[in-house]
């Protein structure tokens, strides 16, 4: 195997980063295990903070009115709310200047 | 949006050069069952699906494939690196090399250029569902192939890897399935669209 499990740089560059991933495609399916979610928030502490979209999403969940406690990637909430509307092609989730 | 990290999901470190191994690998690139193929089809088809945990899913997933096509593309500069004229001829990678030099080009192994006729976005969940099973099906298929073709140990060290990642693909495939399934009366799974129909509220997240 090329990735060994037994080094910190392993860890750090493939091992931790994948199997937050491995989670996030698991939340994805089941929002609502929060024993996922747990493990998925332990491996964010471990490398030191949540991913690099969870630090955009956070700024941008309170411009949209959703709670800005939750970045919306899971690390804050309760469930896994990452899969919750609106996306990003629905109107709901856009802001246009003429609008007041 | 997407932003990029710059790091392979996995790594990817190949000794030997090996163009004739590099023109099969080729096919996860840009062949029919390739990783270009099945993250556009994840991705495109992630508008038509009523369900949340449908479009999150499909939108992690159809992000997970353009990192593997990053790694397939890897795969075969790095099995292309430093060869002589003579080399090229004799394994057989003339043909390519004439028209892509070593330019990584999204082809199937056999020359075809990459197309879209080859996967398919029917805006029906459950089709599009079953699609996308069959798609990661097939593709560990071709990982299957590749690995008969190769007794290189660096390049099938990430081919093993790229290969279990569809087995859990399609693992995820059928929960979304279900979860699909679970959100329409048994009597209605044939009978309609939900993302057409309007007979039932659409967007559920959890199962009812």
């Amino acid at each position: 195997m090329n990735v060994a499990n037994n080094n910190a740089r392993s860890l750090r560059m493939y091992s931790l980063p994948f199997a937050a991933w491995e989670l996030r495609l698991y939340l994805d399916t089941h929002p609502d295990d929060t024993k996922a979610l747990e493990a998925y928030k332990q491996i964010c502490a471990t490398v030191g903070g949540c991913n690099y979209a969870c630090a955009t999403e956070a700024g941008k969940s309170a411009a949209i009115g959703r709670d800005s406690g939750d970045c919306g990637c899971g690390c804050g909430g309760s469930s896994w709310t990452w899969v919750d509307g609106p996306w990003p092609w629905e109107p709901e989730a856009n802001i246009v200047e003429s609008e007041d | 949006m997407w932003i990029y990290e710059k790091q392979l999901q996995y790594p990817v470190k190949i000794k030997n050069c090996n163009p004739r191994l590099a023109k099969a690998i080729i096919s996860q690139y840009g062949g029919p069952d390739g990783e270009l193929g099945a993250s556009l089809r994840y991705l495109s088809q992630r508008y038509s699906m009523p369900y949340d945990v449908v479009k999150g899913a499909l939108t992690d997933i159809g992000t997970e494939e353009l990192a593997h096509l990053e790694m397939i593309g890897s795969i075969v500069h790095q099995l292309t690196r430093n060869l002589s004229p003579d080399e090229i001829v004799k394994q057989g990678f003339d043909d390519y090399f004439v028209d892509h030099t070593t330019g990584v080009y999204p082809q199937a192994a056999a020359g075809m250029p990459y197309t879209a006729a080859s996967m398919q976005v029917k805006g029906d969940p459950i089709t599009d569902l079953h699609e996308d099973m069959a798609a990661e099906m097939k593709a560990k298929t071709t990982y299957d192939n590749i690995l008969r073709l190769s007794d290189d140990p660096d390049v099938n060290d990430a081919i093993r890897f790229l290969r279990e990642r569809e087995i859990v693909h399609y693992q995820r495939f059928g929960e979304m399935l279900r979860h699909v399934q679970d959100n329409l009366d048994s009597k209605n799974f044939f009978a309609i669209n939900p993302a057409f129909d309007k007979v039932q509220k659409p967007n559920t997240r959890r199962c009812q």
